[in-house]
């Protein structure tokens, strides 16, 4: 088994300040073989209470799903809008 | 060699089978399912017509007949009147290498004559045949999903960004009853996005300029103006007489404090967000979720998700989410296609990208599970710490 893996991550609406700097929108992120969800948010700095909706595929997971390299894992904020006045 | 009316008749009558009203009606109770055939004209059928049957004027007999019935073999019971266009009709169907085509003798007179059961469509005006035309060409629509959208009553939280797509759209399909939640003026920055709403209204209750723009555009709309701010004192009072709530809000409280009562008071919800370019929509059905619970638990913290007034927004983005929300409204009402329940669009304008997501159903929800620990609504500016 590899020692590491790579996944890519899409980040949606106000987490997208969470993209590091002189990465794509689509970041890519090698992590520890093993590693979960979780540690994917924490190693963006994403604030846990922010990361409700991870998705993979069309699906949504838990923080403790454990990745598989070559994954594309999205993240949800809620929206607030509507506009106000 | 040319045939009279009279022999033309006999020769029908050779070829198709005629059946009586009380055989008809015997069928019908003992679960055989024949086509009923209405070949009169459609504003003869639409005054009243045998329960479960097919209009089909013998003008459009031969075009539309194999769109109606495609199996030859399958049984059809044609009428008219008083049985004379239907035998017709039959022959005609016979040649047409259907077997099993009978003709209804003494015709829907008699039938109903007889006392035994009618029933009569929605009657339009000749204003509304002609407004809603391209309705009633729509199989899913139709003059039977006109009436549903006619008797339809839907409550539109905001007359804003989102509020104003929605309820243009839904008072342009005749959707019977729309109310309008806004406590809110209009103010000159609204207009770039705020479309039910106009320059000379600025200043005005959003709520009456929504009035008077939708009973513009279609006056057979009964609006009804809520000219307050939604809270958990009157949320389920103003909730109670509509069918279908849309959510346009601009804040976390009020979305939440919407998903509740909705579920609460077993209201269909369709909830529409946005931000900066992006926006979600997905709808609750309070019988089975999940809600907007389930997929966020807790809001975000104050400050964490900046306002559009902060953010700014592109008018369009609310234009479009707005307007999917319209289309979710209507699919529900007329029970068409697949509804957004137990899924999320979540569109990215800059990417071009929609993508739709299975959301799962917490267990654990404290409103729509189960065992729910919050029964009652709850204080929900407190709740999101503002």
């Amino acid at each position: 088994m590899a020692d590491s893996i790579t996944i890519t991550v899409k980040l949606f609406a106000l987490l997208k300040k969470y993209v590091p700097e002189g990465s794509s929108d689509e970041i890519s992120l090698s992590l520890p073989s093993g590693a979960t969800v979780q540690d994917a948010v924490d190693v963006l700095k994403i604030p846990r209470e922010q990361a409700n909706m991870l998705v993979v595929g069309d699906t949504y997971v838990e923080v403790k799903t454990v990745l598989e390299d070559g994954l594309e894992l999205s993240i949800f904020p809620p929206l607030a809008g509507g506009v106000r006045g | 060699m040319a045939q009279t009316y009279k022999e033309l008749m006999e020769e029908a009558r050779q070829i198709v089978p005629e059946v009586t009203i009380d055989d008809v009606k015997a069928q019908m109770g003992n679960g055989a399912k024949p086509t009923l055939l209405d070949v009169r004209e459609r504003e003869e059928y639409r005054e009243g017509h045998l329960e479960g049957a097919v209009p089909l004027p013998r003008g459009f007999l031969e075009m539309r007949i194999e769109e109606t019935v495609a199996d030859k073999s399958a049984p059809i019971i044609a009428y008219c009147a008083g049985g004379v266009r239907s035998l017709i009709a039959a022959r005609t169907l016979k040649e047409m290498g259907y077997e099993r085509v009978t003709s209804m003798s003494g015709g829907y007179t008699a039938w109903k004559n007889a006392g035994y059961k009618w029933v009569a469509d929605r009657q339009f005006t000749q204003e509304q045949i002609t407004r809603y035309a391209r309705h009633f060409t729509l199989p899913e629509v139709g003059e039977q999903g006109q009436a549903k959208l006619l008797d339809a009553k839907v409550l539109c939280v905001g007359a804003g960004g989102l509020g104003s797509p929605v309820a243009l759209y839904l008072a342009a399909a005749g959707v019977g009853t729309l109310g309008i939640v806004d406590h809110d003026t209009v103010d000159m920055s609204n207009l770039q996005r705020q479309i039910l709403h106009t320059n000379d209204r600025v200043g005005m209750p959003k709520v009456e300029s929504a009035q008077m723009t939708l009973n513009a555009l279609n006056p057979d709309v009964n609006v009804v103006q809520f000219k307050e701010r939604l809270s958990s004192e009157n949320v389920m009072r103003i909730i109670a007489d509509f069918d279908i709530v849309v959510n346009g809000c601009d804040n976390f409280p009020t979305r939440y404090l919407i998903n509740d009562a909705c579920i609460m008071a077993k209201k269909i919800l369709v909830d529409g967000s946005i931000f900066q370019f992006e926006g979600q929509v997905t709808v609750v059905d309070p019988n089975d979720g999940p809600c907007y619970r389930c997929l966020f638990p807790e809001p975000p913290p104050p400050g964490a998700a900046p306002s559009c007034a902060e953010a700014g927004v592109l008018g369009v983005l609310p234009g479009i989410v707005g307007c999917m929300q319209a289309l979710e409204v209507i699919k529900m009402i007329l029970g068409a296609g697949t509804p957004l329940v137990g899924r999320m669009m979540h569109f990215d304008t800059l990417s071009s990208e929609i993508r739709v997501l299975k959301l799962r159903k917490d267990p654990n929800c404290l409103v729509c599970s189960e065992n729910p620990k919050i029964t009652e609504l709850i204080d929900y500016e407190a709740f999101c710490g503002l």
